[in-house]
């Protein structure tokens, strides 16, 4: 909803801004189709049920599971099946390049559904399956400061916001064509290997695991079963609707991520405020035993958590990584950057 | 939306300010992401930070050996968050597989999207037109050509496992073997120079530099064998006088400090000469910029008086 403000200020340009910023949400708030966008979601399902897709994923389904019941295998296969039938079943199928590239965000009167959509795609799509494993192995390693330390990584998404802000102002609508235009083609080929070799590693790195969960043993039947469905299921509803579905999906994702992680997180503080040994232990021979200040290496004099050696080295390295280069090489991190932007020229 | 405000200053020019609620938005969801996510990760190394607790406890004889449930203590000591998940019940080993498979799932959709991306529009684009094509201008065989390459990325990524890969941290570090982008990227955007100048070696050199420094380290520091011991030891490199501090990752620190000096002195060196080896100026970007650096202008006010 394109509206023009007429205004002759005497002084600076940032005289009164707060003006503008409530004529923001006074148009977007008379914006019918921000507000229903929920209903529209709905629609979309009842339509998706109706579509020959829908039956085919359904039998895929039922056979699926039949397989597994009748071999008696690992029931955690359900969970992967059960993926499969909600994400590939109302996956959207992308015929163009708008819906297939760019997740149809651009669309100007969507803004508040578009933030929502892509806080909980980066929030989601940056949480690695490995990401959550190294936390927790870092945590136990130095407590809590091991997983600030990982966290310091996100620091990536903050550099990245500011960074691609700037480029998307000069005009760039890609950060390979900003680097081919500044740099020339072969920087850009280098570039792109670079984010290839990444991309290459992402995939098998996060499937190994959703494996770990069914065997310990590699090579094992189950371990190629569950590494080839953990990839597969994913490709499947993506190839059909390219970015739209990886959008769309990521916002039930981040929904089950969180309720997941709450759930276990309760279980996990309910177990400690239980164990009356533990605490005593803790007390005993740890600086403490809460969560936030228990120390692994025992107190605070055998190894402090605010020196580099007690953890602070590597968030250090983070921070500086994630500052500075980490998060540029990451396609699903700068991709989402440069959505959402419907004329970076104002033409 | 898009807002335009038109207003006179003082000396009397006129100056269109264009607000865009859906710009703003785009960078405001990142960041909003990104302290989620943060937040998240620090909530989950509390499930190593228990397993920690607990294995300690059972190791020191403590508390009964019931209390792991099953779980090896080794692997809960080390907070390996799949054997913590067992020591409390399966219905949360369950679910934390569920949380697992989640985020797995949703960072290989988003691999495979950015897989055809790179390869359709902007890398086949490259080879057809001599530049990478527009996301808004893709065409159908771009959409056939990412389909492909979406496959072929899901194949080729699974090939590694056929080998005995059991260390995880070679990702991390992959980290380090980019630090050289910090130059040709976050000064680019604060520091650029006229369009249409092309200075290879201001990409060139600080990223080929970071990259050889970070592929040696993994080499000789990093890549680990299946039984755990380095594979590699007897490169001839040697990063121990870098090293910061006493802690187990002060050589990562040392190295990539050392990287990101490099990366942003060799950048200022070649991006701050006009004339060097590799220069030139592109001629057909010479229009465009006439025809943008009015956009470019409005760009950059909006971007003062945000």
């Amino acid at each position: 909803m394109p509206s023009s403000i007429e205004l002759t200020v005497g002084a600076s340009p940032q005289a009164d801004l707060s003006d503008v910023e409530a004529s923001i949400t006074k148009t977007s708030s008379d914006d019918p189709e921000s507000g229903s966008w929920r209903d529209n979601t709905c629609q979309e399902l009842k339509i998706a049920v109706k579509q020959p897709q829908f039956y085919a994923t359904l039998v895929i389904f039922i056979i699926l599971e039949i397989i597994v019941i009748a071999t008696d295998s690992n029931p955690l296969y359900h969970v992967l099946f059960c993926y499969f039938f909600f994400l590939t079943s109302t996956a959207p199928i992308a015929t163009t390049g708008f819906t297939f590239f760019k997740g149809e965000i651009e669309s100007d009167s969507k803004t508040r559904k578009s933030f929502l959509v892509l806080a909980s795609s980066t929030m989601i799509s940056w949480i690695f399956a490995k990401s959550v494993q190294n936390a927790s192995v870092l945590g136990a390693k130095y407590g809590v400061t091991g997983g600030f330390a990982y966290a310091a990584w996100y620091i990536s998404f903050v550099s990245c916001a500011a960074v691609i802000y700037r480029l998307r102002m000069m005009g760039y609508k890609s950060l390979p064509a900003a680097i081919q235009s500044n740099y020339g083609s072969t920087s850009m080929i280098f570039f792109a290997l670079a984010v290839l070799y990444r991309l290459y590693n992402e995939v098998w790195s996060n499937s190994l695991v959703v494996s770990s969960f069914f065997t310990s043993e590699s090579h094992s039947s189950e371990y190629w079963w569950s590494n080839i469905l953990s990839t597969a299921i994913p490709l499947v509803y993506v190839l059909m609707g390219g970015l739209k579905s990886s959008l769309y999906s990521d916002v039930l994702q981040a929904i089950m991520f969180i309720l997941g992680l709450v759930v276990v997180l309760i279980s996990v503080g309910i177990q400690h405020s239980e164990n009356n040994v533990l605490k005593g232990y803790l007390e005993g021979n740890h600086t403490s035993s809460s969560f936030m200040n228990y120390n692994p290496a025992g107190t605070s004099l055998d190894r402090n958590p605010l020196t580099l050696a007690g953890g602070m080295d590597l968030l250090i390295t983070g921070a500086l990584q994630g500052a500075l280069s980490y998060p540029f090489f990451d396609p699903v991190l700068t991709d989402r950057a440069f959505l959402a932007n419907p004329k970076t020229n104002a033409r | 939306m898009r807002i335009d405000r038109n207003i006179t200053r003082h000396d009397g020019t006129a100056i269109t300010l264009t607000l865009s609620a859906t710009r703003f938005a785009g960078h405001r969801a990142l960041t909003a992401g990104g302290l989620v996510a943060g937040a998240f990760i620090v909530l989950f190394s509390f499930i190593g930070v228990y397993g920690s607790m607990l294995g300690q406890c059972v190791e020191a004889g403590v508390c009964p050996e019931s209390d792991l449930n099953g779980a090896s203590l080794s692997g809960v000591k080390g907070g390996v968050p799949a054997e913590v998940a067992k020591t409390i019940s399966e219905g949360i080993f369950n679910l934390l597989f569920l949380v697992m498979a989640t985020s797995s799932i949703s960072t290989l959709d988003s691999t495979f999207t950015s897989t055809a991306k790179l390869c359709a529009p902007e890398l086949f684009g490259f080879w057809e037109t001599g530049a990478p094509v527009p996301l808004s201008e893709a065409t159908d065989l771009h959409v056939k050509v990412g389909r492909f390459s979406m496959v072929a990325m899901a194949v080729i990524g699974t090939l590694p496992l056929l080998m005995n890969v059991t260390e995880l941290s070679a990702t991390t570090i992959s980290g380090t073997v980019v630090m050289g982008l910090a130059g040709p990227v976050v000064l680019l955007a604060f520091f650029p120079w006229k369009k249409g100048e092309v200075k290879p070696l201001a990409f060139l050199a600080p990223f080929l530099t970071g990259a050889a420094i970070g592929v040696a380290y993994m080499v000789r520091y990093s890549l680990k064998s299946a039984d755990g011991t380095l594979k590699y030891p007897d490169v001839n490199v040697d990063f121990t006088p870098l090293t910061i501090g006493e802690g187990s990752y002060g050589m990562l620190l040392g190295v990539n400090v050392l990287g990101a000096c490099l990366s942003v002195f060799l950048w200022f060196l070649f991006a701050t000469s006009d004339w060097c080896f590799g220069n030139y100026e592109d001629d057909g970007e010479k229009e465009e910029e006439a025809a943008s650096s009015v956009d470019v202008e409005k760009g950059k006010q909006e971007f003062t008086t945000r």
